[in-house]
């Protein structure tokens, strides 16, 4: 009975708490004209706020396709900024996840002609240019992205891996050293930085790299695998044979211990 | 007959050892062309970044735009970048 007691007690005081959590939408003003060209602009721009919601909640749980629909429904509707902007944005992340990569591209580049300092929708372009293999716009976007923030990690990174995939050695290096300057300790940009010295034949310097990557990332199993293809390539085989061979025995992922066990293989045949 | 049979034996040894010379020698050069397709293989870069996530009605400038902060941040961690954990 008590215990029943104590449950009312502590039920009745979450109460305000779980109603002060529920998300209601704002209110919307209540309209003082009767003007059939200003009630519709309300209605409309109601709607479009109450769209981008849904959208971004679609978004937020997966739900890739609902999520194209409702931003696809606020751009007809024409919004003004920030929302035009921002519907764009959301759509080119819809359109990115359903694997839509041109239809994604052509949003984010609206979202930038509307406002040129979204970084974000500038950030994004770069990825889906990358995801469609599209390098001469990806290296545009990156351009554009790196001129309008020069400071950004993510700017300079997208820069040096659309540059590295272009064969582009000297970009990608003065990218990935700009990122490994900021952060000596980020693996991943010795191990771009590498890649490029093996672009450039610079072996021992490519071998440097991907040793100071292994020495911040033991568990970085691709660096390790790489380390043995580039020591292979000095003719250093037992070195080699060393790396794939552990490369092998430290990853969980399957596909990486099959390969690093292959190329062990090779050099033992 | 006997000697007949000797020299067929000993054809078919030689005709053996010729063969198994000519696949040892086919190895040996399988192998050395692939140990030289993995030295000159041309190493992959790390992974593309992903997308940064959804902004809500608020815009890019809005309170806490998550996204925006990520695209503009000199830091690594805040830029969402790829990270090195478990082998990318």
């Amino acid at each position: 009975m008590r215990l029943r007691a104590h449950f009312a007690i502590v039920l009745a005081a979450l109460l305000p708490a779980a109603a002060a959590a529920q998300d209601y939408p704002a209110l919307a003003p209540i309209p003082n004209t009767t003007d059939p060209a200003t009630l519709h602009a309300m209605a409309a721009r109601r709607e479009i706020l109450e769209r981008i919601r849904i959208g971004f909640h679609a978004e937020t749980n997966g739900q890739w396709a609902q999520a194209a629909a409702e931003f696809a429904r606020v751009i007809a509707l024409d919004p003004a900024e920030p929302q035009g902007s921002t519907a764009y944005y959301d759509l080119g992340n819809a359109r990115g996840a359903l694997g839509e990569y041109p239809a994604a591209a052509k949003a984010y580049e609206a979202s930038i002609a509307r406002d040129s300092g979204f970084l974000a929708a500038r950030a994004n372009l770069v990825t889906v240019e990358l995801l469609a293999n599209d390098l001469p716009a990806a290296r545009a976007a990156a351009d554009a992205f790196v001129a309008a923030a020069p400071d950004s990690a993510r700017a300079l990174y997208a820069h040096g891996i659309a540059a590295l995939r272009s064969n582009d050695a000297a970009a990608a290096l003065h990218d990935f050293r700009a990122l490994s300057s900021a952060d000596p300790s980020y693996a991943l940009a010795h191990y771009d930085i590498a890649i490029a010295e093996q672009q450039l034949a610079r072996f021992d310097d490519a071998e440097r790299e991907l040793r100071t990557a292994l020495a911040l990332s033991p568990a970085y199993t691709r660096a390790r695998i790489a380390l043995g293809a580039v020591l292979l390539h000095e003719g250093k085989k037992d070195e080699a044979r060393i790396a794939f061979d552990a490369a092998a025995a430290g990853t969980q992922d399957a596909t990486l211990r099959n390969l690093a066990a292959s190329l062990r293989d090779a050099i033992e045949r | 007959m006997r000697l007949m049979f000797r020299f067929g034996r000993r054809l078919a040894f030689t005709a053996a050892l010729a063969l198994l010379t000519l696949a040892s020698a086919g190895f040996a050069r399988a192998s050395i062309v692939a140990l030289d397709a993995i030295a000159n293989t041309p190493l992959q870069s790390s992974p593309i970044p992903a997308l940064l996530g959804p902004i809500n009605e608020l815009g890019r400038n809005g309170w806490q735009c998550f996204p925006e902060q990520a695209a503009k941040s000199p830091g690594r961690h805040e830029a969402e970048l790829p990270s090195d954990d478990g082998s990318p």
